[in-house]
């Protein structure tokens, strides 16, 4: 099982690199040049899941929410992930709680349910599929 | 159990498991009752250099991490293209030793 240091940790990293990424973005001007980091994307010329979350993400920050959507609809989630951790990870850093961890533990647990697992994986493919009819 | 057994059983697993955790499983076992041997036996445990070429080739959209059962590490993964591809790299070092882990784990509870 996967220590409570160990999730704090990577939650905390995601953040930084998450908001690190946005700002490179944001002030380098380049989401919208070809130019891609994604290695699957690089190797196979094909779009993964998650090709497009930033630029959902900034579309979503204009205010400009259904573009985000339509871009791809997990930029909704990376978003709200941004604004919501940051504040737990403070909330729980304060209080000296540990909800984020098991809030966590509960959501995996739920995840590898397997009506859950299918209904989730079938979802990710199909946003992958219209991922790749949309040539992100 | 029988240390003949245990012997036999550590032999056939030991690269499935750190090797600090080897001498506390063989002690456990040897305490450890003959009826569960059948259920010790049956447990399947991940290969750690199978998991190495998963994520090697899947890394960056977390099915290593999906198959050795850390569902919300895999998520994280797949939703960040691997971590910009820098969580994807590191992986690649950390997850024969999260492997093994995992299988101490999954022993762990079928001693319980």
């Amino acid at each position: 099982m996967i220590k409570d240091r160990t999730i704090y940790l990577t939650f905390t990293l995601l953040c930084l690199a998450g908001y690190g990424w946005l700002l490179y973005q944001l002030t380098g001007n380049i989401v919208n040049s070809n130019e891609s980091i994604c290695i699957f994307h690089n190797i196979t010329h094909i779009p993964c899941p998650s090709c497009g979350i930033t630029r959902s993400v900034i579309y979503i920050l204009d205010g400009n929410l259904s573009a985000g959507l339509f871009l791809n609809p997990l930029g909704l989630f990376a978003f709200l992930g941004l604004t919501i951790i940051p504040i737990w990870l403070l909330f729980d850093l304060l209080s000296k709680n540990y909800s984020l961890a098991l809030f966590y533990r509960n959501a995996e647990k739920f995840m590898q349910k397997k009506p859950v697992a299918i209904i989730l994986i079938t979802l990710i493919c199909a946003n992958w599929g219209w991922n790749i009819l949309k040539c992100l | 159990m029988d240390s003949q057994k245990v012997d036999m059983f550590m032999m056939t697993n030991n690269k499935y498991f750190e090797s600090y955790q080897l001498n506390l499983i063989r002690e456990r076992l040897l305490t450890l009752d003959d009826s569960r041997w059948g259920m010790i036996q049956s447990i399947q445990y991940k290969d750690p250099t199978t998991m190495l070429i998963v994520s090697f080739l899947g890394g960056s959209l977390g099915i290593d991490r999906f198959m050795i059962g850390d569902t919300g590490l895999g998520v994280g993964k797949l939703l960040t293209c691997g971590g910009l591809g820098i969580w994807a790299l590191i992986d690649l070092f950390l997850i024969m030793g999260a492997t093994r882990e995992k299988n101490m784990f999954m022993l762990q509870q079928a001693l319980m």
